[in-house]
């Protein structure tokens, strides 16, 4: 029938399997990513198939084949869903995602989906070093989402839209309190309520960035900007601030 | 040539807020006659703002803000209101907003990628197919 | 022995399995050791084996007190391929199927993508085609699938009837429609093939003209599309009960919003009594009145338009209209979240945005944002649907977007008499890096001129709504008309921001290089005096303001613009010119276009330089039909050459209308006339003339959009003139892209 390229002769499973092998080595991903699907192919019930399948999607994988990777892993873990390679499978799978993430000004779709697939790697396999790894990077991904609430929230700032700014920075000081924008998200709570002429939370805001980041630049330029008004940083209200920070 | 102006927010109908009885009237009173708040307290949910602003602008010049009103209502322990307060335009204060960004990662499209990868069909996803 | 003993099962063996491991058999099966054997738990676990889709069979049995499961695994696709299909290439249908090489065989799936793939053929317009499946085995339990395909001729639309039309022809009828009858015209658009997406929005085109046109009444009863036994083509008819005719009767405005006046909202209504119903007029009406209440600070507002229908005195139907405006409910906006810009940022579509986090929710302007960022260009598909946020009065607007490609190559060649062969090359990306940026490169080569434009824009220069471009050119053209070469090579700054609605204003500054070189011999003293190089380093600026309908083909409105350029910032040309244009366009009976146009120019040398041929105007060509370029206006009668003029004026009346032949033919005839002149310049000789001398021409043309691109043919004859003019009766342009 009609397939283009060149048939590959049918061979032993372990001597594709090595080939595809040797061709990873040399950095000839693409053709070890079609000889590892020959193994499949011609020998569907080898053992060799399954270990073929995983090491197919990794040679897509280091391609920058993000797409075949992921499908790749995911074929390997409709059939091997207990197999004892699933956790790299998974933790492969959320890498694609991981790689893909781009600047905050754009569509976040790869973030939130490294963010399921870390999460799953974490809950699934918990002490194995994917675990360890996949925790690291969720952190980093959560602080990319707080990235982006802060991006918008500095678009209508700048346009003096102090509403819609306002409910940006406290989404990433509620949603996103481990991340490394809760200063600026506080800072900028000053600068907005301090533009509206709401005082108390302005000196809230400033008294709770200094009580938790008392050295960061942020808190300066906040001290600076509300002693300029002649405001002091203090808080207005009963010391709730222990049930969020 | 007349200028666009824009109301944004939330401005509370004058007479509503006149209805609002300090020491009787509760959260839900105060959501039926006004509406949601716009925001509300960042550390205190006993206090609600009803923030609006009015601005005029003409051709690509900055938007003049004429008018802001920020309607104050705190309630006490018990969600009853026991205060309520308009700050104006005059309360206001200029600021402006720090120049500093908090650094994040993430890949930046480069130019020849963008070129290249532009020309052809260009949407990802309705390339996925299933295994 | 008896199989369900409610024992416990002591072990669970699994047979027949060769690719697929026991232990993934037995976590599928969700029974284990010491469970009893029960009718309910087998038969669930059969179910949840049968549902992976990778057994073909699955059977138990009782060994002793161990349960064993004998299953059949369904086939690997070894190789999958599509034989037969000549329209459709083979990448096409394996994106729509779903089998796969390496995946399970199963007899559902084949039946499913075998559907699949008639469903691309029929919307593709190939009721004809079959689908058959065949399979090929192989060892190891593996399988060859081929899907025989067999196309079919097309499906086309035979005819198209209508029943139950009094008031319009079914040829009217058939323009408003997008299905159209098979003809031999029609090769290149696939406007005749039936598809039912198309028959529905048919239904919606008729129902608006009818409402349109006083049938307010109007109802399509059915739209039936019957095919013929060969499969070869559709018969459609369209039945219709048209209702009467209606007349608007008392029109007025009941407003319920608290102290808004309603004769202030009398100034946006399209509709008036006694002229016949018309629902977009209606429509319209209300769109107009919600932004004005919108702007005078009532965020909620609703209106609902109240027919009620009557015979007034003389017996004749008439609908009267109210206009019930009240509050609308108040709801605020929580949150805009905007997916799917891959490349374009966040801020090129959020600041298209008439509406911000935190405001009242207005559909008004939020129609209004959606074909702003429509009319950005970047995206196939803008869709904003509103979802119910944590507050029962607030909603989030979640905007998702499909990005198309904004990079453009495309070539272009032609012919025109004025110019000769022409070819062009343009390279252009309009979402640079996804700023929204506008970058583009264009060549061109013809007869007359050859020339390289390199031109960059920002729309939104530092975030304000100020469109700010750099330019880059390197014109030669060959001066014909008054013998000498000229190379232009230069680049410029402009910024552009809209001042209103309609009026726009655009600064530019302009640095060139010019020079007039490979002069003829025989050429007028005067032109011989121009050689050499000049710089000119120019700022000047243009007021539009522009009320027509569109800028390439205007059919109605009209714009005013004011030019001003002011050369001698630096350099060594000294310079002030000022040019005024106006045009006029009115549509009536239907599709003939009146038009009137003009232009008048002044240029003036300062600190006493005179103005040189290359800087002063020129008419003729496209701009005085019936003249060559630079065919009337001062000239040295002893050699012919033109001289160029300080002053000028030309007007243009025109009538557009049909050739009575199919809408969509877009083929339509004019006829014209241009008058004018062009005076003082200041280049002389002895034997050269300049008067301000009143120039006229008369004519007609076509101008048609056909499938190669849009082609003009114009016959101008200029009836008063002066004798040392340089006439030109007929001009031809063709032009295609691709």
């Amino acid at each position: 029938c009609s397939s283009d390229e060149p048939q590959v002769p049918d061979q032993p499973p372990e001597v594709l399997y090595n080939q595809g092998y040797d061709l990873i080595q040399t950095g000839q991903y693409k053709q070890a990513a079609k000889m590892f699907d020959e193994v499949e192919r011609q020998h569907p019930y080898s053992t060799w198939a399954t270990q073929a399948q995983l090491m197919s999607a990794y040679a897509h994988y280091v391609n920058n084949e993000y797409d075949d990777a992921i499908i790749g892993v995911e074929h390997f873990l409709d059939l091997h869903p207990g197999h004892r390679n699933a956790p790299y499978a998974y933790y492969l799978k959320a890498l694609c995602y991981y790689e893909q993430i781009v600047d905050v000004g754009r569509d976040q779709k790869n973030t939130e989906l490294a963010l399921q697939s870390l999460a799953e790697v974490v809950a699934r396999f918990p002490n194995t070093d994917y675990a360890r790894d996949a925790s690291l990077k969720l952190d980093l991904t959560r602080d990319h989402l707080a990235g982006k609430e802060m991006e918008i929230g500095r678009y209508y700032e700048t346009r003096g839209q102090w509403v819609a700014a306002i409910n940006r920075f406290r989404t990433v000081i509620e949603r996103f309190q481990t991340t490394t924008h809760v200063p600026e998200a506080l800072s900028r709570l000053v600068e907005c309520y301090l533009a509206l002429g709401v005082n108390d939370e302005a000196q809230t805001a400033g008294a709770v960035l200094g009580y938790n980041f008392p050295g960061s630049d942020w808190y300066q330029d906040s001290y600076a900007l509300l002693t300029s008004h002649d405001l002091e940083p203090e808080r207005k209200e009963g010391s709730w601030l222990n049930a969020i920070f | 040539c007349s200028p666009t102006i824009d109301t944004r927010g939330n401005l509370p109908d004058a007479d509503n807020v006149l209805k609002i009885q300090p020491g009787i009237d509760t959260k839900n009173e105060v959501a039926q006659l006004l509406g949601s708040p716009s925001t509300t307290g960042t550390f205190n949910d006993n206090k609600w703002y009803y923030i609006s602003t009015r601005t005029r602008s003409v051709a690509f010049l900055e938007p003049e803000i004429e008018d802001q009103q920020v309607l104050i209502v705190s309630f006490d322990k018990t969600g009853v209101v026991d205060d309520l307060k308009v700050l104006g335009l005059e309360d206001a204060k200029q600021i402006e907003p720090n120049e500093r960004v908090t650094p994040t990662l993430g890949r930046e499209l480069t130019i020849i990628q963008q070129l290249l990868g532009n020309l052809g069909r260009f949407n990802k996803d309705a390339e996925e197919s299933g295994p | 022995q008896d199989f369900f003993t409610g024992e416990p099962i002591s072990d669970i063996r699994v047979e027949g399995n060769q690719r697929i491991e026991s232990e993934t058999v037995r976590s599928y099966m969700q029974i284990s050791p010491g469970d009893p054997f029960e009718p309910v738990r087998v038969d669930r676990a059969l179910k949840a084996l049968f549902a992976t889709g990778l057994f073909a069979d699955v059977t138990f049995q009782r060994d002793g007190r161990t349960l064993v499961v004998v299953v059949k695994e369904n086939p690997i696709i070894n190789e999958l391929a599509f034989e037969g299909n000549d329209r459709i290439d083979d990448k096409q249908l394996q994106s729509e199927v779903q089998l796969r090489p390496r995946t399970v065989y199963t007899q559902t799936r084949v039946q499913e993508d075998t559907k699949r793939i008639l469903e691309l053929y029929r919307r593709s317009g190939r009721y004809a085609a079959t689908v058959e499946p065949k399979v090929i085995p192989l060892d190891q339990n593996r399988v060859n699938l081929v899907f025989e395909i067999n196309e079919g001729s097309l499906t086309t639309v035979e005819r198209i009837d209508f029943v139950g039309n009094k008031a319009f022809s079914d040829s009217t009828l058939r323009d408003q429609i997008l299905t159209k009858e098979t003809a031999f015209y029609r090769f290149l658009t696939n406007s005749d093939i039936y598809d039912p997406d198309r028959l529905a929005a048919d239904q919606d085109a008729l129902t608006k003209y009818y409402t349109s046109n006083g049938y307010a009444d109007f109802e399509v009863v059915s739209a039936v599309a019957e095919l013929s036994s060969d499969l070869k083509s559709f018969f459609i008819t369209f039945t219709v009960d048209e209702g009467d005719l209606y007349n608007f009767g008392k029109i007025n405005v009941d407003s319920r919003l608290k102290d808004l006046d309603p004769e202030t909202l009398q100034q946006y209504l399209e509709t008036s009594e006694g002229d016949t119903y018309d629902s977009s007029a209606v429509q319209k009406s209300i769109d107009q009145m919600t932004t004005a209440i919108g702007t005078l600070g009532y965020a909620f507002v609703k209106i609902e338009p109240r027919l009620e229908r009557a015979t007034d005195d003389k017996g004749n139907k008439i609908i009267n209209l109210t206009y019930v405006v009240e509050e609308g409910p108040r709801v605020f906006v929580n949150r805009i979240d905007i997916t799917g810009n891959v490349r374009t940022l966040d801020k090129v579509i959020r600041r298209e945005f008439r509406i911000s986090e935190g405001d009242a929710f207005n559909s008004t302007k939020l129609t209004r944002t959606r074909q702003r960022i429509q009319n950005l260009g970047f995206f196939s598909k803008v869709d904003i649907s509103a979802k119910p946020a944590d507050e029962p009065d607030k909603i989030d607007l979640a905007v998702n977007v499909e990005e198309q490609s904004t990079g453009e190559l495309t070539f272009g060649i032609g012919y025109s008499t004025g110019d000769g062969p022409l070819g062009q090359i343009n390279l252009r990306e309009r979402n640079l890096l996804g700023l929204g940026q506008d970058l583009r490169l264009d060549f061109t080569i013809s007869g007359r001129n050859s020339q390289v434009n390199l031109s960059y824009t920002d729309p939104y220069f530092m975030d304000e709504p100020i469109a700010a471009g750099v330019d880059a050119f390197r014109t030669e053209t060959d001066r014909s008309e008054s013998s000498f070469q000229q190379s232009r090579l230069g680049g410029g700054l402009r910024a552009a921001y809209d001042i209103q609605e309609y009026l726009r204003q655009t600064w530019r500054y302009r640095f060139t290089r010019n020079d007039i070189y490979d002069v003829d011999n025989d050429a007028s003293l005067a032109i011989k005096q121009q050689k050499g190089v000049s710089y000119s380093s120019l700022v000047g600026q243009d007021l539009i303001y522009d009320r027509r309908d569109n800028r390439f083909d205007p059919r109605t409105g009209y714009y005013l613009q004011l030019s001003t350029d002011f050369s001698g910032l630096g350099g060594d040309v000294y310079y002030a010119a000022g040019e005024v244009y106006g045009g006029y366009y009115y549509t009536f009976l239907g599709d003939i276009t009146a038009s009137a146009e003009g232009q008048v120019g002044y240029i003036q040398g300062v600190f006493g330089d005179d103005v040189r041929i290359i800087d002063s105007f020129s008419l003729g060509g496209n701009t005085f039909r019936g003249f060559k370029i630079g065919g009337l206006g001062p000239r040295d009668r002893a050699t012919g050459d033109f001289l160029g003029g300080n002053m000028y004026y030309v007007g243009s009346i025109q009538l557009a209308f049909p050739l009575g032949l199919p809408e969509e033919y877009q083929i339509r005839g004019r006829v014209f006339s241009d008058f004018g002149s062009l005076w003082n310049s200041d280049l002389s000789t002895p034997t050269s003339v300049d008067e301000n001398v009143l120039r006229v021409s008369i004519g007609s043309g076509i101008t048609w959009k056909s499938p190669f691109g849009p082609i003009a043919v114009d016959l101008a004859y200029p009836i008063v003139k002066q004798d040392y003019d340089k006439e030109e009766y007929f001009r031809f342009s063709v032009g295609t892209r691709f």
